[in-house]
């Protein structure tokens, strides 16, 4: 299905707040990845590490002022190639909702209160698809029935608080779709929904992926979703990316100690009762700057001198597999 | 004797309408006839979606709110025909770990009042009658002394220094003030704990950390949790006896190992599929039990068996007009609240694509 | 807590939206956005203390204010008048109520002496220097300010803390006590404050007390919704939930923990209040319900009686007006910075 080069190549992002007085805070300090086209590429990390940063980035979504965006994030577009963060902002907004689409945390914020569903996703259709009145409604209705709205013509004229969560979150999907975007972002999508409902919407995403090539970004905290979904799969730490590798890799031999961290500390549904957990130390705000060192040294456990003699570099360890530790796990055994 | 035990618990809440004089115009069932034993020094998991009303029942078995009908008792004392001042003091003894770290702690007050409260609110602490000084300054400062050094103690039980009795919770991170919700309860020596959703807020790393912390403190003090959340792993991994509620009542109820392995109600298989393990093997092989539709209303619940809108097992018999009662099936305390569970378990009935019911649940 | 499932783990089935917030509240039209103002302060300030900053959201606020045009003029202004209020004996030149020029000045004669070196602000009709009178009579108007603010501030707490407190802590028989006194409370506010102030005027008869009394009584509506609107909304929050876990009685965790979390807004509405006091009070004057005894300077009774002369010495009604409208001014610009500082939707 893919034909090589990504859809998206994000090199080298950074995102700088503040200056002007105030303390500088680095978010996003050089990520790099790749979306590809019927792929989904995992952004994994806590509060703080820079997830949600990142797609708003590249979204265009960060305010103007008291912002530095660095780097890059070329994007294949069928009239050719262009730098999402180099775009002007009208060029952006055409972009978004037709060609780059994103599924937000809490369905309900992001959705108009005030206006019927249907009115939402027409809007769309009309606005990017130059669609009719009467096409676009049929067309929004076929739009809710492709995620899973049961009776769409009824649901159109509904309102979003008439809804439950996870038909909010169908019915952003639907929109998010609505102009068969190459590239979807979804920030934590998931998070606000009951269990059984996330194990629906999951289905969704894949099915939508697989069979319309799109390209999905899927931020999360949770390494269970992660497992199910992606291809491939960057783990963030204070900003940075820790240890980048496909999703089989990943989990059978972590490398870097924060992720084999992570993997110890959620209680997994199939381990025996009482198998202990291995936290990791300290808090998210434990950490020290990259430029002196890891960042994850105060709380690794594995920590030695070397790590504080300037930021580590991100190693290559095969098949795809990086990661940024100057002592990486030799072959776990489980 | 169990420590706890729950005996057709109800807790129904009046919605009310009306500008002036309210008038009730329906009940939303939240806990709908729920019966359970604690047995003292284990714990017991409840887990649910939301809607379940699993908080509620933490919730009504310290009396925070009304109980409808049913009876609780603790210890052997009913706790659901106890009087208000009675119930007040009867809590020193059944104690609450919060959701939300930081909302349940009063941010003007610092960690050193906030945890003196307990005390000094049941008068805990002093010295021994014989010990007590005389005259009534030398007294206040004697007990205040003993009360302080509880106060540290549980602290350093919970992995926190004395130096955080003079700070605010706001100064603390997520995993700490959660650290300083478990002192607050710890305080009091309870018997039973009831963690609400003990870590849920909290980042991935910071979970461990506290889950490790609770199963601690309980087999160094013996303590007897009542630990309700929504996350089948979390609630699994600490627990027992795992209770599963839908709607307000309880579907199945097992030994941890058991209900993993053996999985008896519909609504259990299928949260149990959905739950993602990290893990990209199993994510990738195991079976998946989709189910259609939302939570109907606790306010309107289906008639018969709560689960039969979503259920991909539901028969045409009993399923939608008769509503099963919980009852042991296999031996070993499984109890289960279906009609049809032994012919699930042996195969007999299959479920449907879970496609086809999509239209129908709503 | 009894009636409202909303703060239990339910879905948001619109059909159990039951009236939690909708406890008490007038939607009356009438009522419409005052009351909406009010409400909105409290449940902002509910908001506000869920980030978890106790002191912290007052530090910011403040960082926030001193960055703010609009505080520092409003806190220049309310300096000054307290300054010269306080200080009014000291910096006033001459006596306010001797009539020590009376020969230079005859009203009837249109003969009048405006600011010259020794009068700055020159002679009022009684040839009474201007300047010390309209010094003195700042102290006055503080005075009345503080007081019927203060008046406004103890019984609206009063009413508001305990309607606050039952709703969120005294079960059926709370609510009904909170439905009585805010029904009291709208009644309260469906009269317009001047109204008010005049009625309990004319009932006690003038005198400076009944000016303060009647401008506090009719403050006391927006102290009493205000604060039971805060303590309501900090009522349904998890630490209160954990003192009564912990078995605190109620009356220490209403005034211990709910009432110290709902004192914000109040606290900023106090100096928006005392603006609308100043100006109350010199209304009140104005129409003859105040001090009774024409010599003593206070600026609504310095405009009503320069009244007479407007077209002959405007300047006379011009000074009194000024310092009432600045005053008021100062008031409500660090009132208003205090609750946009406060404020994360009203920020730019």
């Amino acid at each position: 299905m893919s034909n090589g080069t990504p859809l998206l190549a994000v090199e080298e992002l950074s995102v700088v707040f503040g200056g002007r007085g105030s303390d500088e805070v680095r978010a996003v300090d050089g990520v790099s990845f790749t979306l590809n086209e019927g792929k989904v590429t995992g952004l994994v990390g806590e509060s703080g590490c820079g997830k949600s940063v990142t797609s708003l980035a590249l979204m265009g979504l960060l305010p103007s002022r008291g912002v530095r965006i660095g780097g890059s994030a070329v994007m294949r577009l069928p009239e050719g190639e262009t730098d999402l963060l180099r775009l002007p902002a009208r060029r952006m907004r055409d972009l978004r909702g037709s060609q780059l689409a994103m599924i937000f945390q809490d369905p309900l914020s992001s959705l108009n209160p005030v206006v019927p569903i249907g009115v939402q996703v027409t809007e769309i259709l009309r606005r990017h698809r130059r669609m009719g009145g009467s096409a676009a409604a049929k067309e929004a209705a076929v739009l809710l029935d492709r995620v899973g709205i049961p009776d769409p013509t009824r649901r159109l004229r509904e309102y979003p608080h008439q809804l439950s969560g996870g038909m909010r979150q169908r019915a952003l999907i639907a929109m998010a779709v609505a102009c068969r975007p190459r590239v979807m972002i979804a920030d934590e999508p998931t998070t606000a929904l009951d269990v059984t409902i996330q194990a629906q919407i999951l289905e969704l995403l894949k099915e939508l992926v697989t069979e319309e090539g799109t390209a999905l970004l899927m931020i999360t905290h949770d390494l269970g979703v992660v497992a199910g979904l992606c291809d491939d799969i960057n783990v963030l730490y204070a900003g940075r990316a820790v240890e980048s590798a496909p999703r089989g890799p990943l989990f059978a031999e972590p490398a870097h100690p924060y992720t084999i961290g992570l993997l110890g500390s959620v209680p997994r549904l199939d381990a025996p009762r009482g198998e202990p957990l291995t936290p990791i130390r300290g808090s998210v705000n434990d950490n020290i700057a990259w430029t002196d060192g890891c960042a994850f040294a105060p709380r690794c456990d594995r920590y030695a001198a070397e790590c504080l003699e300037g930021p580590p570099p991100l190693v290559p360890a095969g098949d795809g597999h990086t990661h940024r530790c100057v002592d990486p796990a030799e072959e776990e055994t489980e | 004797m169990s420590l706890l035990r729950i005996n057709d618990l109800k807790v129904h809440f009046p919605i009310r309408r009306g500008a002036l004089v309210d008038r009730t115009v329906g009940h939303v069932y939240a806990v709908d006839g729920v019966s359970l034993e604690i047995e003292r020094g284990t714990t017991y998991g409840l887990v649910g979606e939301s809607g379940c009303g699993k908080t509620t029942l933490g919730r009504a078995v310290l009396r925070l709110v009304d109980i409808t009908s049913g009876e609780v008792f603790f210890d052997g004392r009913d706790l659901a025909s106890l009087d208000g001042e009675s119930m007040r003091r009867e809590r020193r003894n059944l104690q609450m770990v919060f959701q939300d770290p930081l909302g349940s702690l009063n941010p003007r007050q610092d960690i050193g009042s906030l945890l003196l409260e307990g005390l000094q609110t049941h008068g805990i602490g002093g010295p021994a009658e014989e010990d007590m000084p005389a005259g009534r300054g030398a007294r206040r400062r004697a007990v205040l002394e003993d009360q302080r050094r509880r106060v540290v103690d549980a602290l350093e039980r919970v992995g926190l220094s004395a130096k955080a009795l003079t700070r605010y919770p706001h100064e603390f991170s997520g995993g700490q003030r959660q650290r300083i919700g478990i002192a607050r309860a710890l305080v009091l020596e309870p018997d039973l704990i009831i963690c609400d959703e003990p870590v849920s807020a909290l980042d991935v790393s910071i979970q461990a950390q506290v889950l490790n912390l609770l199963e601690s403190l309980q087999s160094e003090l013996g303590l007897t949790y009542l630990v309700i959340a929504h996350d089948l792993a979390v609630v699994r991994h600490v627990s027992d006896v795992v209770g599963v509620m839908y709607l307000g009542a309880l579907v199945e109820e097992a030994s941890s190992d058991d209900l993993y392995r053996t999985p008896l109600h519909p609504y259990t298989r299928s949260l149990m599929s959905a739950v993602p393990v990290p893990d990209p093997e199993v994510e990738d092989t195991r079976e998946r039990i989709l189910l259609s539709g939302d939570l109907p209303s606790p306010a309107n619940p289906p008639a018969g068996c709560r689960f039969h809108t979503r259920c991909p097992w539901r028969q045409q018999d009993r399923c939608a007009t008769e509503r099963p009662v919980l009852r042991e099936v296999g031996g070993s305390g499984h109890r289960v609240a279906c009609h049809h569970a032994e012919r699930i378990l042996s195969g007999e009935i299959g479920p449907r694509d879970a496609g086809a019911v999509g239209a129908g649940a709503e | 807590m009894t009636t409202t499932p909303s703060s239990q783990n339910l879905p948001g089935d619109p059909g159990t939206a039951v009236p939690a917030e909708a406890g008490g509240d007038g939607r009356t039209p009438l009522l419409g956005r005052r009351a909406a103002k009010v409400d909105r302060l409290a449940e902002l300030m509910g908001e506000r203390a869920d980030d978890g900053h106790g002191a912290g959201v007052w530090r910011t606020a403040f960082r926030r204010l001193r960055r703010s045009p609009m505080a520092i003029s409003g806190a220049v202004i309310v300096a000054l008048f307290l300054l010269v209020a306080l200080f009014a004996p000291l910096i006033a030149p001459y006596s306010a109520t001797s009539q020590a020029w009376g020969n230079e000045v005859f009203p009837n004669q249109n003969v009048f002496v405006g600011p010259r070196a020794e009068n700055w602000l020159g002679l009022d009709n009684l040839g009474r220097d201007q300047f010390s009178r309209m010094v003195v009579g700042a102290r006055q108007t503080l005075l009345v300010g503080v007081v019927a603010t203060l008046v406004g501030f103890c019984a609206g707490a009063l009413l508001g803390g305990s309607a606050g407190a039952a709703a969120v802590l005294g079960g059926r028989r709370g609510a009904w006590y909170d439905n009585a006194v805010m029904r009291v409370i709208d009644m309260m506010l469906a009269l317009p404050t001047l109204l008010l102030a005049v009625t309990v005027a004319a009932l006690v008869g003038p005198s400076l007390t009944t000016v303060m009394l009647a401008v506090g009584i009719a403050q006391v509506p927006i102290f009493a919704r205000l604060l039971r609107g805060a303590m309501i909304s900090q009522g349904s929050r998890d630490y209160v939930l954990a003192a009564r876990a912990l078995g605190v009685r109620k009356r220490r965790i209403a005034l211990a923990h709910i009432l110290p979390n709902s004192l914000g807004p109040v606290i900023v509405q106090s100096t928006l209040t005392l603006a609308t006091a100043i100006i109350d009070a010199a209304a009140l004057s104005y129409l003859g319900l105040g001090n009774p005894d024409p010599s003593f300077p206070e600026w609504g009774t310095m405009l009503a009686d320069a009244q007479r002369f407007l077209s002959s010495a405007p300047q006379l009604a011009v000074y009194p007006a000024l310092a009432i409208i600045v005053t008021a001014l100062g008031f409500t610009l660090l009132g208003e910075a205090m609750r946009e500082a406060l404020d994360p939707k009203l920020r730019k």
